[in-house]
């Protein structure tokens, strides 16, 4: 009639795995006063923008890789002047109880910065706190994040 | 055997009408043919002479500069629930019905040893099932459990909902049925917070996935730690009013339930925050990570979270809770951080950050007159934070984002439209949210619960 020693009722606390999401691209619009309209025109367009940061005297957004070309176009349409960082992902820490966890950004900027990857962006949700990189450096930031967070390689979602 | 686990507040214990209500509530279950499990919390809230407030008051104040030993500090808190327990098992005694008062341990919740906020690793449910098997209503003291060794401990925040929630879990492989209660003083899961909207609506059907959210998010509904383990287990929670015959609100998983996917949920707000923004413009990418780095770093020593981090665009930002800013103000006003050295034969040699926090900057001044000797061998950069004090986060709870184009645009738009300033945003899975002016948020839940037809005259289910 009992449980079996070890069922594990709860999730797990602290830094459990690393997600990736790659094939993405980092937009981003230079013209302050139209960023309302240009989002507005994205959705018209059936294209969706995610992890939306706001900055002094611009925004960024992510958008699918497929979606670029017409993020451009929508963009020239406004008009609004849009750059885009092609070949970008997002490498994520993924933990139980996040907002308990004081550090778990110091940590990542300790090993990324420590392994010579660039962060572009950061995000934080309850549960993961999200870098943007180049994809070309993915694999030495999964790598430094394993190591920093002591997960083995198949911690990796 | 079908089992019903209700869990009832402080609220709903703490006086004789109350608890009267709650014992309603109990014996409805045992005459509809329920094996009941009660789970109760301490008694009132802060002030009450039995609150779990209360009782740490009286050991901090022993003497304020001697922090508690965090084990005996579990042995008194869990007494606030042991009281508690016994009264309302009473309650229903008097009534005529069987009834059995055990502590979380007695109940078979098994811990770690993380005092104050232990982690569940097990349940054994022979004992408990045995006295349900009996016929007895059995009162399970909330917001506790023991280590293998007997120690008492307890669960943290939002313990008791924990507890019921894996007490249902534990008993669901051994019976035939098993649903929580969790009994409170709204009649579910709402829309908004109704002291806010007074025609917030209450929701029929939620996710697990949409309940935790809201709660993270600010929401007083079920503890985001009793919806986690209630979906590992597949547990339907209702919550319900002890007060009224509303027939409250079921949770369960999304897969079950067409009516939760996709709908834009509820608007919460929380927290007392502080936005802190560094301006970092023509500095390298490399320094601006080091500079980074050596913030949290020092945040991360004091164990102060930060919220919505944001870098990049010649500049970084992240929010405090609003308690801390004086403490991250100690912390980072007038800290001087080294940049790259340069390959010159001359100076100046490199850059050296300089930051400050606030507009007197004492810190940082104090720390510019030391640096003055050496402004002939390296530049000194000042940095000077922007800071937005009294700022909350508002957000939009949403299930099957990917399937309403343009929310969170709609939001935006809706928020500009009142003249609400944003000062940053973020975006998950189940949620948008925009950092505002902690005046603008009352306005601003109103103004989107109303621009999304959540109301009782909307239509999403």
């Amino acid at each position: 009639m009992e449980h079996s020693p070890g069922t594990s009722f709860e999730k797990e606390r602290g830094v459990h795995a690393i997600q990736v999401r790659d094939d993405l691209a980092l937009a981003t619009c230079t013209t302050p006063d139209k960023w309302l309209l240009l989002l507005k025109a994205l959705a018209d367009n059936g294209i969706p923008v995610f992890h939306l940061k706001l900055h002094d005297s611009s925004i960024t957004f992510i958008v699918r890789s497929e979606y670029v070309d017409r993020v451009l176009a929508v963009s020239d349409a406004v008009p609004a002047v849009t750059v885009i960082e092609p070949n970008v992902a997002f490498v994520s820490v993924v933990a139980g109880a996040m907002r308990d966890l004081s550090g778990i950004i110091a940590r990542i900027f300790d090993a990324l910065v420590g392994a010579g990857v660039q962060i572009l962006q950061t995000g934080d949700a309850h549960d993961a706190v999200h870098c943007l990189i180049r994809e070309e450096s993915v694999a030495t930031a999964v790598s430094a994040l394993q190591h920093e967070f002591e997960l083995a390689a198949g911690g990796v979602a | 055997m079908r089992v019903m686990v209700q869990k009832f507040g402080g609220t709903s214990v703490a006086t004789d009408e109350s608890r009267a209500l709650a014992a309603d509530r109990v014996a409805q279950a045992v005459e509809a043919g329920w094996s009941v499990v009660v789970v109760v919390s301490a008694i009132g809230r802060k002030g009450a002479p039995y609150a779990t407030d209360t009782l740490l008051g009286l050991l901090n104040g022993v003497d304020p500069q001697v922090s508690p030993a965090p084990r005996e500090s579990d042995l008194l808190l869990a007494c606030g629930e042991v009281i508690s327990t016994v009264i309302f098992a009473q309650t229903l005694r008097a009534r005529g019905y069987e009834t059995i008062a055990l502590t979380g341990g007695q109940a078979g919740i098994i811990t770690d040893y993380e005092y104050t906020n232990a982690r569940i690793l097990e349940i054994q449910p022979a004992y408990l099932l045995q006295q349900l098997g009996t016929g007895r209503i059995v009162f399970v003291a909330g917001f506790q459990g023991a280590t293998e060794r007997g120690a008492i401990t307890t669960l943290g925040r939002g313990g008791s909902d924990t507890t019921a929630s894996a007490l249902g879990a534990a008993v669901k492989p051994h019976v035939e049925h098993v649903e929580v209660e969790i009994y409170t003083d709204v009649d579910g899961v709402k829309t908004a917070d109704p002291r806010i909207v007074k025609d917030a609506r209450t929701l029929t059907v939620a996710s697990y996935a949409e309940v935790s959210e809201m709660a993270h998010q600010g929401a007083k509904v079920v503890h985001p730690r009793a919806a986690e383990i209630a979906e590992i287990h597949d547990v339907p929670l209702w919550v319900k009013s002890t007060f009224d015959e509303a027939p409250g609100t079921l949770i369960r998983r999304t897969n079950t339930s067409e009516e939760t996917s996709p709908r834009i949920t509820g608007v919460t707000s929380t927290g007392k925050l502080v936005y802190l923004r560094f301006p970092l413009p023509d500095v390298s990418d490399t320094d601006r990570a080091k500079i980074e780095r050596e913030v949290y770093r020092l945040l991360r020593n004091e164990e102060i979270s930060i919220h919505l981090s944001s870098t990049g665009n010649g500049a970084f930002a992240f929010a405090v809770v609003r308690e801390h800013l004086g403490r991250v103000a100690e912390l980072i006003d007038g800290l001087v951080i080294p940049g790259e050295l340069g390959p010159r034969t001359h100076p100046p040699y490199g850059v050296i950050t300089l930051l400050g926090i606030g507009s007197k900057g004492r810190g940082m001044n104090a720390q510019r007159t030391l640096l003055a000797g050496a402004s002939s061998l390296v530049d000194i950069r000042v940095v000077e934070a922007d800071l937005v004090e009294n700022c909350t986060m508002v957000s939009v709870i949403a299930t099957g984002i990917d399937d309403i184009p343009g929310i969170f645009v709609k939001m935006l738009g809706v928020l500009d439209e009142q003249g609400v300033w944003l000062y940053q945003t973020a975006d998950s899975e189940f949620s948008m949210s925009v950092l505002i002016r902690e005046a603008d948020s009352v306005r601003a839940v109103r103004t989107l619960h109303e621009a999304f037809h959540l109301g009782n005259a909307g239509t999403c289910g």
